[in-house]
C-alpha cells in the first residue's frame, strides 16, 4: 500500500468523522470543528490524487480550498458569537428561527 | 563463466545499480511507515474532536484538531507537497486555533466554568508532547534521509513547490485572486457586522 491510498483512506475516513460530528453533535463550535475535518480529508484526497497523477493543478485547488477553509471559519466564528450573546448559549437546536 | 567476463568498470556499476535500488526501497518503506503513521493521528485526534470520552472541555476539542491538522500536514509532507504543508501548519495549527481560542474566550463565562479533574489534562498534555516529540523526530529522519519529492525514487517525485507558484500567478492567476478577494470581502462583511452589533448594544 503507498502512502497515497494511505492518504486517501485517511481523507475518507475524517469526512466521514467530520459528517458525523455535524450530524449528531449540537455544540455550533463542535459542529464547526467537524466541518473543518470534513474539509481537510476533502483537501487530503485531492493532494493524493495531485501525487499519484503528478498533475500540480490539483494541488492548487486544495490551495484554493485553504482560502475558503478560512472564509468560512471567519464568518462562523463571528455568527458563533453573535448567537452566544444573543442567547447565552450556542446551542444548534435552540436556533429554530428558519424552521419551516 | 559469464560472471568471469565481466570487468571491473561493469561490476562497480552493477554495485551502484544495487545500492540505489536499496535506497529507494529504504525509502518507500520510510515514506509508508511515516504516512501510516500521519494518517492515525489525523484520524485518532479527529476521532477525539467528535467523541472525547476523557474530557468535556472544548479547548481539549480544539487541541485534537490542531493535533490532527498536523497529521494532515505531515501526511502532506510525505506526499511531496510541502508548501501545502506549511499553509496547513499555519492557516490550520496555528491562525484558526488561535481564532478559535479567542472565541471561547469571549464566548465562555469564566465564573460558570466547572473544576476540571488535575490528571486528565495532564494525560492530555502528556498525550499531545508524545505525539509532538515522535512527529519531530519522524520528520528529522525524512530530512536527514534524503526523503524529498525531487529526490530521485521517491514515490512522490512529479510535483513541485515551483511549478505549483508558477501555476498560481500563470494559467490560474484569477482564480486565485477570485479567492482572495472573497476572503477578504468575507473579512470585511465580518467586521462591518460586529461593528453593527456594537453600535445597536
Amino acid at each position: 500500500m503507498s502512502v497515497f491510498d494511505t492518504a486517501l483512506l485517511t481523507g475518507i475516513a475524517m469526512f466521514c468523522i467530520g459528517l458525523a460530528g455535524v450530524a449528531i453533535r449540537r455544540s455550533l463550535l463542535v459542529i464547526l470543528l467537524a466541518l473543518e475535518l470534513m474539509l481537510a480529508g476533502a483537501n487530503l484526497v485531492l493532494v493524493a490524487w495531485a501525487g499519484a497523477t503528478g498533475r500540480p493543478e490539483v494541488q492548487l485547488f486544495a490551495m484554493l480550498v485553504f482560502g475558503m477553509a478560512a472564509v468560512e471559519i471567519a464568518v462562523g466564528l463571528a455568527l458563533l458569537i453573535a448567537i452566544f450573546r444573543m442567547r447565552g448559549g450556542a446551542d444548534a437546536t435552540n436556533i429554530t428561527e428558519l424552521k419551516l | 563463466m559469464a560472471e568471469a567476463r565481466v570487468g571491473p568498470r561493469a561490476q562497480a556499476g552493477q554495485h551502484e545499480i544495487v545500492e540505489k535500488w536499496a535506497r529507494t526501497e529504504s525509502k518507500t518503506e520510510m515514506e509508508t511507515v511515516a504516512g501510516w503513521f500521519f494518517g492515525l493521528l489525523a484520524v485518532a485526534s479527529g476521532c477525539l474532536v467528535v467523541w472525547n470520552p476523557f474530557s468535556t472541555e472544548l479547548v481539549v476539542r480544539v487541541l485534537m484538531f490542531a493535533m490532527s491538522m498536523a497529521g494532515v500536514a505531515g501526511l502532506f509532507l510525505v506526499m511531496g507537497a510541502e508548501y501545502l504543508a506549511l499553509a496547513q501548519v499555519l492557516v490550520y495549527g496555528a491562525a484558526v486555533v488561535a481564532l478559535i481560542v479567542f472565541a471561547m474566550m469571549f464566548g465562555n463565562d469564566a465564573a460558570k466554568r466547572r473544576p476540571v479533574p488535575r490528571s486528565m489534562p495532564r494525560l492530555v498534555a502528556a498525550v499531545i508532547g508524545v505525539a509532538l516529540v515522535v512527529t519531530g523526530l519522524i520528520s528529522a529522519l525524512v530530512g536527514a534521509r534524503g526523503l524529498r519529492p525531487d529526490a530521485p525514487g521517491s514515490a512522490t517525485a512529479g510535483v513541485n513547490t515551483a511549478e505549483l507558484g508558477r501555476l498560481m500567478l500563470g494559467t490560474w492567476f484569477v482564480p486565485t485572486m477570485i479567492v482572495g478577494v472573497m476572503l477578504l470581502i468575507g473579512l470585511v462583511g465580518v467586521a462591518l457586522y460586529c461593528l453593527e452589533r456594537d453600535t445597536e448594544s
